[in-house]
């Protein structure tokens, strides 16, 4: 089997659920499109040059057309795609790893559930603009902490 | 930390819907920009821990052989490396040869490895191109995943040992005849047997029957034993002058001279008398090793002083029997010149009982007045002051001593030459 099928198969999946998602609605035909353009490319991915990441973001324009069907449908979706970008890269091994994958979707579900309640959009953004500064800080730090914890001193 | 090319597509497509969110008031949008750029920072937090755990585990053996080598000679060195990478994670090696030393023989970079314990063996060989006592910079871990890759520093003293010591290249030019200081064969016997042989004559009982000659003896039917020409013994007295470290000196000078008293010093040590020894720096003496056989010693006594600084300067100090000659000379004239001479006769005539020697002429003086002493080598930088090869020129002029001096080539000027020739040196030569 190709490394990259589980991972085709996941977003054939989320594309599916999509259109399915979307039946009924304005989007529907825009769905089926989106979805179809997603497995077309995904299977030249895979049978051309494999690459998980590549696939993960070719689902997102699905996952985006899936938020008007429902929110968590759309974090539902993008929760099982990452966690199949992880174990296709086989990330997911112990249960260190579990738990810091049950953290992010913990996180990630939170801020679903508030960008979902608002109707505007500058709000949210401010916050997470806000947050990814304090992330960006929190990774600085770990990356100097490792290095200096490791080697005495930087480079 | 390092992203990879699928971490720079997330950051784009997560700047990207974030740029849509923003200008088109898209919640999805702004939904998908949050969740690609969470999982960046995700995976980036996940990763440094790994990482950490990954450089927690890191030992280091490092061999090398020889330990003590030459100036440009390869030294093999064999580092192994322990390693315990976490599952998903790839790891790569790569030890550090110190400044000066390139790899010459093989990779001192290990392949990518997995996930899992591993045991990472480097064999390589690097040219040691600079001298003296050199420590490895360390090593470098690059720990890699799908998404970043991040190359951790080991810099601390377990990871930079062991110390790898290189002597400086230098030839000491051997002086014309047999040995290393121009000894000669002689037509007569003596204690030291030189290598020609004198005459044959008939075996007598008693002699020694490694001197029978076995061809000749077969031709003529009897026994005849070689008499050897005698050997004029040379002991001389090698005197390593290292520069003064308040003076600039190129490192260069340095180790031709302290390469070119490892040499002579060497060969010089397997002699019937061992090698007599003496490391100065001015008119300091650092080491004084009498008929030193131990190579260990010698070594030692030459590179253990780098630059030293010269507490003692003796810069135009005037010698009590040079001044007694010019005092003569005026005493002789003083009748026939003016009031300055005159004056200075009186100076002088007052001064020179007051002049005491420096402790540096006393160590000279015993130095050269040893028995058997019959030749003094100097090896200089030629740099800065110059007063104490005249103190040990001198010296070795009054007591009958043949003294010669060898001086790097970027230092030998004429003038220079002409004056040490002129302090009591019968030859200054290029070493």
């Amino acid at each position: 089997m190709r490394a990259g099928l589980p991972l085709l198969c996941t977003l054939s999946v989320c594309a599916t659920g999509s259109v399915i998602g979307a039946y009924g609605s304005r989007s529907f035909v825009l769905a089926v499109t989106a979805g179809a353009i997603a497995i077309v490319a995904g299977v030249l991915v895979v049978y051309f040059r494999d690459s998980d990441p590549a696939l993960f973001l070719m689902a997102q324009p699905c996952i985006f057309l899936s938020w008007d069907a429902s929110p968590l449908l759309a974090f539902l979706f993008e929760a099982i795609l990452a966690v199949a970008l992880l174990f296709s890269t086989g990330l997911i091994q112990g249960k260190n790893d579990l738990s810091y994958c049950a953290a992010f979707l913990l996180v990630m579900g939170i801020t679903t559930l508030l960008l979902s309640g608002y109707t505007h959009v500058v709000r949210p953004l401010a916050a997470f603009i806000f947050a990814a500064g304090i992330a960006c800080i929190l990774v600085l730090g770990l990356a100097y902490h490792t290095m200096v914890r490791a080697g005495g001193e930087m480079q | 930390m390092d992203a990879t090319r699928p971490t720079w597509g997330f950051i784009v497509a997560a700047i990207g819907t974030l740029i849509c969110a923003w200008f088109l008031d898209s919640v999805p949008a702004l939904f998908l920009s949050v969740f690609i750029s969470g999982f960046v920072v995700f995976r980036a937090l996940a990763f440094l821990r790994q990482a950490g755990a990954t450089a927690s585990t890191v030992s280091l053996e490092r061999e090398i052989k020889p330990a003590w080598i030459r100036q440009g000679g390869v030294a093999a060195v064999s580092s192994i490396i322990h390693v315990r990478v976490p599952p998903g994670l790839s790891a790569r090696v790569s030890d550090l040869p110190p400044p000066g030393a390139p790899v010459v023989q093989g990779t001192a970079k290990s392949e990518l490895v997995e996930g899992g314990e591993h045991r990472i063996v480097l064999r390589y060989g690097v040219a040691c191109l600079s001298s003296g006592n050199i420590l490895w910079k360390g090593m470098d871990l690059l720990v890699c995943d799908q998404f970043f890759s991040l190359s951790i520093p080991f810099r601390s003293e377990q990871f930079r040992s062991p110390m790898l010591r290189v002597d400086p290249v230098g030839i000491y030019q051997k002086r014309d005849g047999l040995g290393l200081f121009g000894e000669r064969d002689l037509e007569k016997v003596t204690v030291l047997k030189g290598s020609g042989v004198r005459s044959f004559r008939d075996y007598s009982p008693g002699d020694d029957p490694r001197s029978v000659d076995w061809k000749l003896s077969a031709k003529f039917g009897k026994l005849f034993v070689r008499e050897y020409a005698g050997l004029s013994g040379k002991h001389p007295l090698l005197v390593v002058d290292l520069p003064d470290n308040a003076v600039p000196c190129p490192p260069s000078l340095r180790d031709t001279v302290v390469g070119a008293a490892l040499s002579a010093a060497r060969e010089m040590s397997t002699g019937p008398h061992g090698c007599s020894l003496m490391v100065i720096s001015g008119a300091n003496l650092l080491a004084f090793l009498p008929e030193e056989r131990s190579l260990h010693r010698i070594e030692r006594a030459i590179l253990e002083f780098h630059s030293p600084q010269r507490a003692v300067q003796c810069f135009r100090s005037l010698d009590p029997v040079t001044a007694e000659a010019f005092r003569m000379r005026l005493a002789a004239s003083a009748s026939f010149h003016s009031s300055l001479e005159k004056r200075l006769l009186l100076i002088y005539s007052r001064f020179i009982p007051e002049i005491r020697p420096l402790p540096f002429d006393i160590q000279c003086a015993r130095a050269l007045c040893r028995r058997g002493e019959a030749a003094l080598h100097v090896l200089t930088t030629g740099t800065g002051d110059i007063s104490h090869l005249s103190t040990l020129g001198l010296h070795a002029r009054r007591l009958g001593v043949d003294a010669s001096l060898g001086l790097p080539e970027a230092m030998a000027s004429q003038d220079l030459i002409r004056r040490l020739r002129g302090t009591g040196y019968s030859v200054v030569r290029v070493v």
